[in-house]
């Protein structure tokens, strides 16, 4: 469960985040979305600890994540928006390197490894260095490097781009089993069919404050709208 | 082509940056600092040309030809030698093919567009290189107005023939399966191709003396135009600049043609085997081939810490080169005072020098201060470089990783703190074997120079670790800019100065009140310990930045 409260972020003059008020539950998938700019990773950013709020305070299964990190990150895994990772290292190291960060042990490492990485069918590729790989396979890699500690919260900032439709739809799969045991998904796009069609919940954030929160029925309050349009209504000046 | 040809030599030349406003005035102020450094060795070979030439005709000695022959030769191993670093640049490092090879263009345009920044390059060497002596060898009356065209265009083609070899030769090397690729390879190239090209120039260098322009004139100049001829149809080229009227044209005619043949194996080569490959697909494969195979094994975080950060320094050559350069410096410094020995036939000899003032009376007499002045001097090879510095900087905008992860971030700093001394300690150990083998040492003085190097190691490191943890720069697009150029390395080898004064104070001090040798150590040693204990507690302070840290 992530509890976002009051949190407030600004970067000079420029107010990214502005007393967003948000829950991600357990047992649920909740899509952010927002035009460019809105705010969607600056959040995300605060909420994995990335960026530390100026007001606020973001909950992690009931654990600040300013107050205590450590804990916090314990039971998260983030893929961001980029996968900048080390090229320098074989995707199996960089694994490697994250996995020993949640101290995960071998025999389970391993096994969790090989799944995921037969999933995204880069089992083959986990030898070569990352510097050979496509956009795709960072990405991949990243989520591999994401969920191999099987984190309870998942916070993933578009994780479907550059992801082919195989790949996709396995994590698409992945994140409804995620949470239908219980666990929590966090995640942002800016795909509207894929935010209605799996999301449980979907957050739009506009200018740093979130101006709709609910599930798609309450969001269209009986209208027979698609998320898409009720989004480009919503952001209309 | 013309325009594929203008963009390669905008984009290879970095044209634009002369004409853009503010980027203009900072290209200026490099060139100009460029033009300054190597004012004196240029000019040093201007005036070595003209005093050859006032002793070839003052003494008649009939060896003008032998002269502007041996410069364009000379020229032309340079270009060679210069040629294999550039082709490496503009073919091998190149990242544009991916925009070129969709457009309408034939692979040999594109191949041919690529070697002709390469030749643009070595032109502008080439003819900075000859123009004095031919001049000289106009002005001297060895050659007249007419002659001119065939001197101007023999040098426009001077640059082609070892342009073309450099390129084959290296496009070669580079289609070697599995080795022909790797960085490494290309780096030990370059540098035997700079250390090549220094000596070459140095064999030719001098102060003009007449006994020394016999040598230079008819011995040194004259290997050289035999070591051009190594390269076939060269000759025509050192004989259409020495020939006159239709001898001349006809020699440039040769000329012309060998060039044109060189020039014909160099794009058939770069076609087959530069673009060859790409065109095929089989370079993503050539890459994936021999890895290891992939192992999930659970190690101790501070270890993975290390092992990470090893292998981003040694994986890459640029982060490699700047973080152990210090090292790397001094096997080339030893080779170049041993050329200087030679060359000088002994006059010049740094290491004797060196090694007799370490066997000197005086040596033992103020053993402890120059034991520490050592010390100080084996840890600069350390701790000169951004292995430290720039540790965090070098990871950029991948740093979310340690960030996102539940490591506290004093975990992180030891990490890099380690993996730096896992690269530096075996290095500064053979460097403390080196001189402790050199130097006459008696009793326990190895373990003084070991103990207070590594110490000044130790805290300079988390001197630079603390400074770039605190003001990391994430913002680059290459490695080389979070390792080259960054303000943190300066910092730290600024601030990394104030416990070295300090030692020298205590040295001072020691000495005005005429301490034995064994209060030096001591007050040393304890000062350093010191020193370390403090740095350590500042930097583990420094480490919570990362905390702060907005990414």
């Amino acid at each position: 469960m992530i509890e976002i409260r009051g949190v407030r972020k600004t970067y000079g003059d420029h107010t990214a985040v502005d007393g967003l008020n948000l829950e991600v539950r357990d047992g649920e998938i909740f899509g952010f979305i927002g035009p460019n700019g809105a705010g969607k990773t600056t959040t995300i950013k605060m909420t994995v600890g990335l960026l530390r709020p100026d007001a606020g305070a973001v909950l992690v299964n009931g654990i600040d994540v300013a107050a205590d990190p450590l804990r916090a990150k314990m039971d998260m895994g983030y893929v961001p928006d980029t996968p900048d990772v080390y090229e320098k290292l074989t995707g199996m190291q960089f694994i490697n390197f994250m996995s020993d960060a949640y101290q995960v042990p071998t025999g389970v490492r391993g096994e969790r490894v090989r799944e995921l990485a037969d999933a995204f069918e880069l089992t083959d590729a986990l030898g070569d260095l990352i510097e050979s790989y496509s956009h795709g396979m960072r990405q991949k890699t990243v989520l591999i490097a994401a969920l191999v500690h099987q984190p309870r919260v998942w916070v993933l900032d578009e994780p479907l781009v550059g992801l082919d439709p195989k790949a996709a739809f396995t994590l698409k799969a992945m994140m409804r089993r995620h949470a239908d045991c219980g666990n929590s998904v966090f995640f942002s796009t800016h795909i509207l069919e894929v935010a209605e069609k799996l999301c449980d919940r979907v957050g739009i954030i506009v200018k740093g404050k979130l101006v709709a929160c609910g599930t798609l029925d309450e969001l269209r309050d009986g209208a027979n709208e698609t998320l898409e349009s009720f989004f480009l209504d919503l952001i209309e000046p | 082509m013309i325009s594929l040809l203008r963009l390669q030599l905008m984009v290879g030349l970095n044209i634009n940056a002369w004409r853009m406003g503010k980027k203009r005035a900072r290209h200026v102020g490099m060139f100009l600092l460029v033009l300054l450094a190597i004012s004196p060795s240029y000019g040093g070979w201007v005036m070595l040309q003209v005093k050859a030439f006032e002793f070839l005709v003052a003494g008649k000695v009939p060896l003008q030809d032998v002269q502007l022959a041996g410069t364009y030769a000379m020229a032309m191993m340079m270009a060679l030698l210069a040629g294999v670093p550039v082709v490496y640049s503009t073919l091998l490092q190149s990242r544009d093919l991916s925009i070129l090879l969709p457009l309408p263009y034939r692979p040999w345009q594109i191949v041919s567009a690529k070697l002709l920044v390469t030749y643009a390059i070595e032109l502008i060497a080439c003819v900075a290189l000859c123009t004095p002596t031919y001049a000289l060898y106009v002005r001297h009356g060895f050659a007249g107005p007419a002659d001119l065209p065939v001197g101007v265009l023999a040098m426009l083609l001077l640059p082609v023939l070892p342009v073309a070899v450099a390129s084959t030769v290296s496009l070669l090397i580079a289609a070697i399966p599995g080795v022909g690729r790797n960085r490494w390879l290309w780096i030990a190239l370059v540098l035997s191709a700079m250390l090549s090209l220094s000596l070459t120039l140095s064999m030719l260098s001098g102060t003009g003396a007449a006994g020394e322009m016999t040598d230079i004139v008819r011995v040194r100049m004259a290997q050289m135009e035999r070591v051009g001829r190594l390269f076939p149809g060269a000759a025509f080229g050192f004989r259409a600049v020495t020939s006159h009227g239709w001898q001349a044209w006809m020699q440039l005619a040769a000329f012309a043609g060998t060039a044109a043949c060189y020039a014909g194996v160099a794009l058939l080569v770069g076609q087959t085997l530069y673009l060859g490959p790409i065109l095929r697909g089989g370079e993503g494969k050539r890459r994936r081939k021999g890895r290891k195979a992939a192992v999930a094994v659970q190690t101790g975080i501070l270890r993975s810490l290390v092992n990470k950060e090893v292998a981003c320094v040694l994986r890459d050559p640029s982060v490699a080169m700047n973080s152990l350069g210090g090292y790397i410096s001094l096997p080339i410094l030893v080779a170049t005072y041993t050329v200087m020995k030679v060359q000088s036939q002994g006059k010049v000899d740094v290491i004797g020098q060196l090694m007799a003032a370490a066997h000197s009376p005086a040596f033992q007499e103020h053993m402890p201060y120059v034991l520490t002045g050592i010390a100080m001097g084996l840890a600069a090879f350390g701790t000169g470089s951004s292995l430290f510095s720039a540790s965090y900087s070098k990871d950029g905008k991948r740093l979310w990783t340690e960030k996102c992860l539940p490591i506290p971030p004093q975990t992180i700093m030891v990490g890099k703190f380690v993996a730096g001394l896992v690269l530096v300690m075996p290095l500064h150990a053979l460097t403390v074997a080196l001189a402790v083998a050199v130097l006459p040492l008696h009793g326990l003085a190895w373990l003084y120079l070991a103990a207070v190097s590594t110490l000044i190691i130790a805290y300079s490191a988390l001197i630079g670790l603390a400074i770039d943890c605190m003001r990391p720069k994430l913002d680059w697009k290459d490695t080389v800019q979070a390792v080259k150029q960054n303000l943190n390395v300066v910092l730290s080898m600024g601030l990394g100065l104030v416990p070295l004064a300090l030692n020298v104070g205590v040295l001072v001090f020691c000495a005005k009140l005429g301490q034995p040798a064994a209060v030096v150590y001591a007050g040393v040693i304890a000062l350093n310990v010191g020193m370390l204990a403090g740095i350590a507690w500042l930097a583990r302070r420094a480490a919570g930045a990362l905390d702060r840290l907005a990414l």
